[in-house]
Parts: C-alpha cells; sequence; structure tokens
C-alpha cells in the first residue's frame, strides 16, 4: 500500500532516555522513501545540528549519523517524499542522559496530516485547479465533440488548459511549504521536489495539458484528432492515479484504473454539466448516467477500502473532509435530478474542492 | 534521354559547399584540447571562441542572404570560403586568446554562416519548383553529415600531427573548394537560359539591388508584422534548443553519467546523425506532397514525446536508447525543409532568403541558450533529468505553435482533392 509515508519504528525510540548518543539514528517507514532536502535533522540540546550529512535510503528505511557529546534532549525532524509523491514530516525527540528544553528551529509547528497547514492549503488549492482544468479540458472537449458537436463548449477546454497550466507550478511550491514553509521558493528545496517521483509526475500533468492544446489548434483541420482527446484524457487520468493514494488489499494495476476511473468520470460529470450550461444538448443525458453510475460506484470502493471502520468518518481528518463531501454529492445529485444545472455546477465545485483536501490528507489505511 | 537540368549541377556543387562548411564549423571542438595543452589557456577561455563562432554561424544567415541578393550567390559562397581559409590558416601564427577569438570566433563564424542553411534554401527555391523539399532535404543532411564524418579525421590529425595541421587542412579545403564554386555555381536558372526545374512560367526577374544591411533589416521588419513569422520563429527556436543545444552538446555527457563508455556515447551520437539523413531526406519528399504544418506538427509531437520518454530509456539501458535513437534521430533536422516551404509560402520566393535568415538566427539563439542551460542545470542539479523534460515540453508547445499557423496566406493542401497539386 502506498501513499504518506508514517514514522513506525525509530531507533532511538521516541521519548527513549540513553546513555550515550548513538553513532546513526535510524528511522522506518510505512513504504519506501525517498529523502526530500536531507531527509533528517537532528539537533542537539544546544539547538544546533548533531547530524551529519544527508540521510541514506535504503527501502522503507531511512538513516543518518550523528555526533556530538552534549547530554539532554534531542530533536528529530524528518522530511521525505513516498514513492506516490506525498510529502510528509514528523518529529520526535529523545534524551542522553537527562531531559532539557528543546531547542530546535521550527520544532512544534503543529502539523496537520503529516504536512505544514500553509502546504495542506496550497495542496488542496492546487489539485482543485488540476481536477477542475482536467473536466473542462477533457470533459467539456468530449461533451463538445462527441454529445453536443456545438463549437462554443470548446472554449471551456482552453480554459482548462489554462488552469492546468497554472495547477502544476502551484502543486510545486505546495510540495515544498508542505516540508517546511520558510524553503517553498529556495532553489535547494525545489530541485529536490523536482527531481523526486512527484518531478516526473510534475512533467507528465504539463506534457498532458501542453498536448491538449496542440491537439484543439490542431482540431480546426482535422476532425479526426477528436479521437486524441479522450485518449488523452485516460492518460491524464492514469497518471494521477498513480499519483493518488495507494489501494490496501487490491493488486496494484487494479487500484490504480479505479482510481483513474474516478477521476475520468468526475471529469465527464463535471466538465459535461459546465459544457451543458453553455450548450444544452439533448444526448447528454445517458452520458451523464453512465459517468454519475461510475464515479458513484468507484468512489463507495475507494472508500470501503481506505476505512477500518465507520467510526474513522468522525475521529480522522480524512474521514472528516469526506463525511462533508458525500452528502454534498447527494445534493448535486438532487439539482441534477430537478434540472437546476447551475446550481449543479456550483455544488459539484465545491464537491471537488472537499476532494482536493481528502487527496492531501492520508487516508485512515 | 533529356538533358540533365542544370540545377541539378548547383544543387551537386551547393551539397558539397554544405558538406564542407559543417565540417569547418564543427573543427574548434576538436581544437579544445591540444590548444589547452600548447598555450595552457583555460577551457573557458577557448570556448568564448566556439560561443561567438556558434552565435556569428546564426546572426550572421540574415546578412548573408542579403548578400547573395545583392552580390549574387556565387561570389558570396567564393568570398566566403576564402574567409574561411584565411581565417582557419592565420590561427598557426596566433599565440594570444584574442586572436583565437578573432580568427575562429569572428572570421570563421561569419564565412560558415554565410554558406549554411541559408544558401540551402536559396538554391533550392530558385532552381527547383518540382522536387524542392527533396532538393533542401538532401542539402540540409549534407550539413548534418558533414559534422559527423570530418570529426573523426580531423581528431586523427590534431592528435598526431599537431592542431596547426588540422588547421591548415581546413584551410586547403576552403581554398581548393574555391575553383568548383567559380566555375559551376550560378545564380540563377535564366544566367543559363533555363528555367526552374519543373517551373511552368519564367522565373521571378531579379529584385531591385539592395544594400545588404537594409536588405537583411528589412526582411525582419516584414517578419516581425507577421503573425506566421512569430510562429516559425518560435517553434524553430525550440527545434534548435532540442537538438544542438540539448542533445548535441549534453547526450554524450549524459550518457557517461549513465555509466556508458565514452566511445560508445559518441557513438550513440553519430546513429542519430545516420537516421538524421535518412530522415530529412524523406521529410523532404513529403514537404513536396503534403500540408507542411501537419508535417511539422508530428515531427515536434513525437520529438517532444521522445525527449520525455528519455529519462526512462536511461533506466531501460540500451534497448531504451536504441528506440530514443531511432525516434529522434529521424527528425533531428527533418523540421527544415517544412519550414522553409512555409516561410516561402508566407513571404513569397524572393523575400525567403532574408526572412528565412532571422529564423535560422532564431534556430541558433534556441541553441546556444540550451547548450548552456541545460549545463547550467546539470551542474546545479547534478542530473539532467529537467533538461531532458523540459526540452520535451517545449516540443509539444513547439507543435501547437506550428497547426496554428496561418491559412490564409498558405494554398490549400491535404483538403479532399484526390492528388495533392503542386502546392507553391
Amino acid at each position: 500500500m502506498f501513499a504518506h509515508a508514517r514514522l513506525v519504528v525509530s531507533n532511538p525510540a521516541p521519548g527513549a532516555v540513553l546513555d550515550a548518543l548513538p553513532s546513526v539514528v535510524e528511522l522506518v517507514f510505512s513504504e519506501p522513501v525517498v529523502a526530500a532536502g536531507r531527509g533528517i535533522n537532528v539537533y542537539g540540546p544546544d539547538g544546533r545540528l548533531a547530524s551529519t550529512g544527508a540521510a541514506r535510503a535504503s527501502g522503507d528505511g531511512l538513516s543518518v549519523e550523528v555526533a556530538g557529546g552534549l547530554s539532554g534532549t534531542y530533536a528529530v525532524v524528518w522530511t521525505v517524499v513516498a514513492s506516490d509523491t506525498h510529502p510528509s514530516r514528523g518529529e520526535f525527540t529523545f534524551s542522553v542522559g537527562h531531559a532539557s528544553p528543546v531547542r530546535a528551529p521550527g520544532f512544534g509547528g503543529g502539523d496537520l496530516g503529516l504536512v505544514s497547514p500553509v502546504g495542506l492549503v496550497l495542496q488542496s488549492l492546487g489539485r482543485w485547479m488540476h481536477f477542475a482544468g482536467y473536466a473542462l479540458g477533457f470533459g467539456a472537449a468530449v461533451y463538445a465533440l462527441f454529445v453536443a458537436r456545438d463549437p462554443r463548449a470548446l472554449r471551456l477546454a482552453g480554459v482548462g488548459v489554462v488552469l492546468l497550466l497554472v495547477a502544476e507550478p502551484l502543486a510545486l511550491f505546495a510540495q515544498t511549504a508542505s516540508l517546511d514553509p520558510s524553503q517553498t521558493f529556495d532553489g535547494d528545496a525545489l530541485t529536490g521536489a523536482l527531481a523526486s517521483p512527484f518531478g516526473r509526475v510534475l512533467g507528465l500533468r504539463l506534457a498532458a495539458a501542453l498536448a491538449l492544446w496542440a491537439v484543439l489548434g490542431a482540431l480546426r483541420q482535422a476532425a479526426w484528432l477528436r479521437w486524441a482527446l479522450p485518449l488523452l484524457g485516460a492518460a491524464l487520468a492514469l497518471v494521477d492515479a498513480s499519483a493518488a493514494h495507494g489501494t490496501p488489499l487490491l493488486p496494484f494495476p487494479l487500484g490504480l484504473v479505479l482510481n483513474a476511473l474516478h477521476v475520468a468520470t468526475m471529469g465527464m460529470w463535471l466538465g459535461g454539466v459546465a459544457a451543458f450550461v453553455i450548450a444544452p444538448a439533448g444526448g447528454f443525458g445517458r452520458v451523464a448516467d453512465w459517468s454519475l453510475g461510475l464515479l458513484v460506484v468507484s468512489g463507495v470502493a475507494l472508500a470501503l477500502l481506505h476505512f477500518d471502520s465507520p467510526l474513522e468518518l468522525l475521529t480522522t481528518p480524512y474521514g472528516a473532509v469526506l463525511a462533508i463531501k458525500v452528502p454534498l454529492v447527494a445534493v448535486a445529485l438532487l439539482f441534477a435530478w430537478r434540472a437546476r444545472h447551475r446550481w449543479e455546477l456550483a455544488t459539484l465545485l465545491v464537491v471537488v474542492a472537499a476532494a482536493s483536501v481528502v487527496v492531501s490528507l492520508p487516508p485512515p489505511r | 534521354m533529356r538533358r540533365l537540368h542544370y540545377g541539378w549541377v548547383v544543387a551537386g556543387v551547393t551539397w558539397f559547399t554544405l558538406l564542407a562548411a559543417a565540417g569547418f564549423r564543427s573543427t574548434p571542438g576538436v581544437l579544445i584540447v591540444p590548444l589547452q595543452h600548447e598555450f595552457g589557456w583555460s577551457r573557458a577561455t577557448i570556448s568564448i571562441a566556439v560561443s561567438i563562432n556558434l552565435m556569428l554561424f546564426g546572426l550572421f544567415a540574415p546578412f548573408a542572404g542579403g548578400l547573395m541578393e545583392r552580390f549574387g550567390v556565387r561570389r558570396v559562397v567564393v568570398g566566403a570560403l576564402l574567409t574561411v581559409s584565411a581565417g582557419s590558416g592565420l590561427t598557426v601564427f596566433m599565440h594570444e586568446p584574442w586572436q583565437l577569438d578573432l580568427l575562429w570566433g569572428v572570421v570563421v563564424g561569419v564565412g560558415t554562416g554565410s554558406m549554411a542553411t541559408v544558401l540551402a534554401a536559396i538554391v533550392a527555391n530558385r532552381w527547383f519548383v518540382q522536387r524542392r523539399g527533396l532538393v533542401l532535404g538532401a542539402l540540409t543532411a549534407a550539413g548534418a553529415t558533414g559534422q559527423l564524418i570530418f570529426l573523426p579525421a580531423l581528431a586523427w590529425l590534431a592528435v598526431n600531427m599537431g592542431w596547426r595541421a588540422a588547421a591548415l587542412v581546413v584551410a586547403g579545403a576552403a581554398l581548393l573548394g574555391i575553383p568548383l564554386v567559380a566555375l559551376f555555381m550560378r545564380d540563377r536558372p535564366a544566367d543559363v537560359g533555363l528555367r526552374a526545374y519543373g517551373a511552368t512560367e519564367a522565373d521571378d526577374p531579379a529584385p531591385p539591388l539592395q544594400n545588404p544591411v537594409r536588405a537583411a533589416l528589412g526582411g525582419l521588419a516584414m517578419g516581425v508584422r507577421n503573425r506566421n513569422f512569430w510562429l516559425l520563429a518560435g517553434s524553430f527556436f525550440i527545434c534548435g534548443a532540442s537538438t544542438n543545444g540539448l542533445i548535441g552538446t549534453h547526450l554524450i555527457p549524459a550518457s557517461i553519467d549513465h555509466g556508458m563508455p565514452e566511445v560508445t556515447a559518441a557513438s550513440v551520437l553519430a546513429f542519430i546523425g545516420v537516421f538524421d539523413v535518412v530522415g530529412t531526406m524523406i521529410s523532404g519528399w513529403l514537404t513536396d506532397r503534403l500540408d507542411s504544418r501537419w508535417l511539422l506538427f508530428w515531427y515536434y509531437g513525437l520529438r517532444g514525446l521522445s525527449l520525455l520518454f528519455l529519462p526512462y530509456a536511461f533506466g531501460m539501458q540500451y534497448f531504451g536508447l536504441f528506440l530514443f535513437i531511432v525516434f529522434y534521430g529521424l527528425d533531428w533536422v527533418a523540421t527544415v525543409p517544412p519550414t522553409v516551404a512555409l516561410t516561402a509560402d508566407t513571404f513569397g520566393r524572393k523575400n525567403l532568403g532574408v526572412v528565412y535568415g532571422w529564423i535560422f538566427a532564431s534556430h541558433q539563439l534556441g541553441a546556444a541558450s540550451a547548450a548552456f542551460a541545460a549545463g547550467a542545470v546539470r551542474t546545479y542539479f547534478g542530473d539532467y533529468q529537467l533538461a531532458f523534460m523540459t526540452s520535451g515540453l517545449l516540443c509539444l508547445i513547439a507543435a501547437g505553435l506550428v497547426i496554428r499557423i496561418g491559412r490564409a496566406s498558405l494554398p490549400a493542401v491535404g483538403t479532399p482533392a484526390p492528388l495533392p497539386a503542386p502546392s507553391y
């Protein structure tokens, strides 16, 4: 299972009181990780860095050498990126001889979902723009070219391209801000983010947006190229799925397809409704029914896979936001049933915002 | 049997000239290490001369176009060969870095710049109506091949007989080319009482004589007012950035970074060159038959995808790299024939030389920026992944640019007509 990396075991353990400083601090995570920045910083009782150099990764483990003769409380601050691109960070202390006040810089920041609060906000905003851009870029374009055959709705696809192109740099800054808000625009931090798995996913997302732009330009001369749009949309859904929460209990390819299906049907519904408001067409009903059905089924399946018990809807931040999202989907369905499509569209944009927060939070499992 | 059209003779002479010019231009690369050994100059000092050479090679192109319109192709090429010969020969006596900058940088840069791709564009367009794309493809391929076939010999000379021998051989080869050009090169079909190959009406009359600098700047002024110029120059900037600048300069060090021996890495580049010759000839043939915008759309799109694939190809060892070589090599400079055709369609054949000169200058500007930027990225990031992926994304932008080139001034090709009519 791949999602946000969590600290499972550490040596020394959090809160441990040791006789002497060990030569190495070792951390073991819930999944393979890449160090972000130096990966592990260990601060001595004097507030100075006690770790030497960058942390070495090996599978699920991360270790760094420490040196220093002071007794007192040491603070360990770790920053990693999971193989599904999600950043996470954490901190704990251990003491040598006796406890003393912690004097590490930026310690005790009050994290939300394993990242800094400002990072979580930026991540959610970036994902919201990405999902909205996806829906307008591909959903509205497919509506315009296959359902309504109306060029008016195609203009929404241009808006989608712009949203996608703005969302990706925002996601980059969200990544660095999640690990350390003071390093958001730091060259080394941005470099590290781009060199991690996140960098490749970012490149592929930009590639999909630019390819969409190129195909939209070419459509005027070759109508058959419209078939490239659903293909490109499916490809981007798969890229998004590769960076979404891994699904426990399912084989990896099946989880990937389930996630991609959820993204793609979201795009078809939201993009389709937006296009319908501009250029209504009778044929949309059946497309909307199918995407709605698959969207709900894949969403329920994903939710069931991520929860151990229904109680987690109340006890975890992930569950709480999902508990807000689900009734909103019901409201959107109600508007759809009553044919109040502008209200349906507005509600859906809020639903996608909630989904963006959900994807940025670590799932219960 | 029909007599051979004289256009083919001119094309043949031009082909050899371009082959030689490409060889001359690539010589400084071979001389870097010997010069370093003899004079103790740093690599940065010597690189300044190479940079001047590369920049002038591009920036002098529009003025060369103007010179050819004013003084004629034959005189300009003879003058350029003399210039290269003098610049290369005089290096034997140099002992200060500024002399290297002046001779290899300025003199050879201007000389080779006068014979480069603008010459190919002018010859193909003046002498050919049918088969124009094919001729242009062959001439462009000569420029790419020239850089590959002379380098091993020049390197061997520099190593075994000293760099002065290599410089003198270049000077001698340029001098030998002069009688060939003087005897067989003709400016226009009318000079030998012919029409252009495949032309149904008389050649455009020779334009009034103009000051070449004014002609070059006039071409720029004409270009910047036209949307198609920006689309062509922008896509060609990306073309230069993603070929000469990025792959030409950095593929070998990147391959070495991934544990490939240097000789193998150099062979990779050579194979790209081989596929490039094939690809450029095919591209020329296709340009005669299909809509140039669509050709460029696919070239840039596929090049972008192969660059995005490259970071993964290094992980797949030789098979992945082989795929990249084939895919990418085939459209290394395949973009030239359709770009020239679109420039000619938009601005007319009589303005082609100067306007295309500026578009080519944009190509070299892109090459120089990418060569520098990729080096900086490597120094700073310790890996080329970002440079390769950025170039891939830029190529997708180029695909989007070329497909938006205006239709108004273009003939209708690729419309449902059963057979595409001759398109110029």
